[in-house]
């Protein structure tokens, strides 16, 4: 065993928001909402956490200039979490916080249409200087701190006053695996007694429903946004909260996974037609009664997808069930942990 | 040899300094201060021009690469350096990666922020005004999914590439925490061996923000110095970037031992703190820096005073440096006066994200060689009771020894060193 998962939160999309209940569910909703945005510009719309602003966490005014709105989401969610389950210093002095993005841009940073201005007058600039000048005009000195791929790790800090441990992964899919991993390493050797693990997505511009504009051939492709933190602790056999999923082992080796007879398994990760083929392939090398993705539900989540896997594992599965949970990214890298209810 | 040692069997990197540990070393004897005017991009009209950049980007080493990642090195300077730095040292590196099965050999980076890419979306935003927005993204649409994912999560390159050109490896991580990345890759990876996971990890990092729209942005902040930078000196005015790509080689005692390796130095300690203050500034009062400095030589098991060197994060910029005199101070107390720091940012400049490894690579060479480097631009030094060494490196053993690295956030991290060859 490697650690103990003891508390876990998320938020995905409006419908969750809206209803003021974040955290672990008796019975987790399918999520059919049909929360979309629309870009102005654009015959296309993505789902997308909305957030109000009249949240009893939201942040304070002058940190909304540089915060994007993954990590809004994420520094509301561990705010209710760290009010809900009041770790104390084991957390906030000697623990851990590790954060996991998928991607650090949001369409205010992609701001395609100041840029085409910029550039605009650029092509009209007389020399380098003149060029420089107008370039940096129009450039926002918040840019660099908007785009601090740190970001959500030093709010959620500042906002938690938490002193302890903490760094932040930049990956696809598999980040917050990254992040569990380290998490577990630290609680092994003893340098933190708590670690708070999570991830933000935020789908943007470039994913919109059914179709990844990065990627070719991605027919059936969708992305929505989420955040998911789980609170990771030593193992211990008898834990007294009811969600609490022993975290088993990491599945090293594609090689062995026949060898894994679980009750469930918690999947996502393709992205093309072919890529879904593999990870299918590689699903059924595994023997279990049960199985789910959100994939179906909300489409791909990021740096979120394993803290949504592990929520379901939370709810659904019965004391001493066990599950493999089973991500492949983008990269075609694959990630795999056996998880039981405690 | 202690259990609780991770060792460092051999250290590299490309920097303005040079490439491999012996050009490093001539140049830190020779005084040698990288900072020149840009020359990757025209910075007239700008307020800060100059940046210590790497002079000679070996150009037959990066036509060694596949074709399409001669692509991604020609439109990300990361990347070029990341794989000059591994390149240089292939056939080291395929030979010791072939000692360790792919499940006890990891990979931990410290990459720069992938918000940069802004600068290639810029270079769409022509298509823009002509064909609308889905065009120009259109247009960055690449069929390579390397590339095309290069855009956005452009973190998963870097290993991507370690594995096609070195080893494979079980674990892979990209630590993303501004300034203290490649430091804080050096703290988890030494903290993966010691739980056990791995016996040898290659950590170290990539960055380079030495571009148009970084300089601007940056400069924005009030962070760049126009000339040179001072660090801890009173009339410090800014920071000067550099850029670096770089590993070391951590492993752990069964491996040192099976290999019959001589490592000359080990990882003793690390600490890791948050400010939780501001993610815009550091704590002025040092608090979260004493922590992680705390933390680091406790876990090394030896005395403040016991620490020979220290080379500080020292940026040169006035939030900073003070903060991080303070910070050491009061760890170390009454021992100040026997105890060396200086920053060597004013001969490298700011690497961001590779700062950690580009210092880590200065202090392993320092250790062996008992030189301690010298502040170099000093003209009025902050008053403190530690040994700021200027002008002349000095010729000492250096014993324990100790590396910063703070980032915006407020992220901390320090490393504590033994020269086992003392």
């Amino acid at each position: 065993m490697l650690a103990t998962l003891t508390a876990i939160g998320f938020w995905e999309s409006a419908q969750f928001s809206a209803s003021g209940q974040l955290g672990p569910r008796s019975t987790l909703p399918i999520n059919t909402a049909q929360v979309q945005r629309q870009f102005e510009h654009l015959n296309a719309a993505f789902r997308q956490i909305q957030i109000d602003p009249n949240h009893p966490k939201y942040p304070k005014p002058s940190d909304l200039k540089i915060l994007r709105s993954d990590t809004i989401a994420a520094l509301i969610l561990c705010q209710e979490m760290a009010e809900q389950h009041r770790w104390g210093s084991a957390f906030t002095e000697n623990g851990a916080l590790l954060v996991a993005n998928s991607n650090f841009i949001d369409d205010d940073v992609l701001d395609f249409e100041g840029i085409s201005m910029a550039i605009g007058q650029l092509q009209s600039a007389p020399d380098q200087a003149s060029e420089n000048k107008l370039f940096g005009s129009g450039v926002s000195p918040l840019l660099p701190l908007r785009t601090l791929t740190n970001g959500a790790q030093s709010f959620i800090a500042q906002y938690l006053s938490f002193f302890g441990s903490s760094t932040t992964y930049g990956s696809t899919g598999t980040a917050t695996f990254q992040a569990l991993h380290d998490a577990c390493n630290l609680l092994k050797i003893g340098s933190c007694q708590k670690a708070l693990v999570g991830g933000g997505h935020f789908a943007n511009l470039f994913s919109f429903v059914n179709n990844c504009l990065l990627l070719p051939d991605t027919v059936g492709y969708a992305e929505a946004s989420a955040t998911s933190f789980f609170m990771l602790e030593p193992f211990h056999s008898e834990p007294k909260e009811a969600t609490a999923l022993h975290i088993v082992e990491r599945i090293d080796s594609l090689e062995v996974l026949s060898q894994y007879q679980v009750d469930w398994l918690f999947y996502g990760g393709a992205f093309t037609p072919a890529q879904d083929q593999k990870l299918r392939g590689l699903c059924s090398r595994l023997s279990y009664q049960h199985a789910f993705s959100w994939f179906a539900h909300t489409g791909n989540l990021g740096a979120a997808e394993l803290g949504m896997l592990l929520v379901a594992a939370a709810n659904w599965l019965r004391a001493g069930q066990t599950a493999v949970i089973l991500v492949q990214d983008a990269y075609d890298v694959v990630e795999i942990i056996k998880v039981q209810k405690a | 040899m202690s259990l609780t040692k991770v060792y460092i069997i051999d250290t590299h990197t490309i920097s303005p300094l040079g490439l491999g540990t012996n050009e490093l070393l001539t140049a830190l004897q020779e005084q040698k201060q990288a900072a020149r005017r840009i020359a990757q991009f025209d910075p007239s009209g700008l307020g800060q021009q100059h940046a210590c950049e790497v002079s000679e980007v070996h150009q037959k080493s990066l036509d060694q690469l596949p074709t399409e990642w001669q692509e991604v090195a020609e439109n990300d300077r990361k990347f070029a350096l990341w794989a000059i730095a591994l390149l240089s040292q292939q056939n080291m590196l395929k030979e010791i990666f072939a000692n360790v099965p792919k499940n006890r050999a990891a990979l931990f980076l410290g990459l720069g922020a992938n918000a940069f890419p802004v600068l290639r979306i810029a270079k769409a935003v022509d298509n823009y005004s002509a064909f609308g927005l889905n065009e120009a993204i259109a247009k960055l649409n690449y069929n390579n999914g390397y590339k095309a994912n290069s855009i956005f999560n452009h973190a998963d390159l870097y290993g991507a590439y370690f594995q096609q050109a070195i080893a494979e490896v079980a674990f892979c991580r990209n630590l993303m925490t501004a300034c203290s990345s490649s430091t804080q890759a050096i703290a988890f990876g030494a903290a993966h061996v010691l739980a056990g996971k791995a016996d040898l990890v290659l950590a170290g990092g990539t960055d380079s923000i030495i571009n148009q729209f970084a300089y601007i942005s940056f400069g924005k902040l009030g962070v760049l110095s126009p000339d040179q930078c001072r660090p801890f000196d009173v009339g410090r005015n800014g920071t000067l970037a550099g850029e670096c790509a770089g590993f070391t080689l951590l492993a752990s005692e069964a491996f040192v031992l099976k290999n019959n390796l001589r490592p000359k130095a080990a990882l003793i300690g690390y600490g890791n703190s948050m400010d939780a203050y501001k993610i815009t500034a550091p704590d002025p009062s040092g608090a979260g820096v004493e922590r992680a400095l705390r933390s680091a030589i406790g876990m090394a098991g030896i005395q403040p005073e016991q620490i020979d060197y220290i080379n500080a994060h020292g940026t040169g910029t006035r939030s900073n440096d003070e903060a991080e005199l303070r910070a050491i101070e009061r760890v170390v107390g009454e021992a100040a006066p026997q105890i060396h720091v200086s920053s060597t940012k004013d001969r490298h400049g700011h690497a961001i994200a590779a700062a950690g490894i580009q210092e880590f690579h200065v202090l392993t060479t320092c250790m062996q060689e008992n030189l301690i480097p010298a502040n170099l631009s000093f003209s009025n030094p902050l008053r403190t009771n530690l040994q700021l060494p200027f002008g002349e490196n000095k010729i000492q053993p250096i014993r324990y020894a100790l590396t910063n690295n703070f980032a915006f956030g407020g992220v901390n991290c320090s490393l504590v060193l033994e020269n086992l060859n003392l």
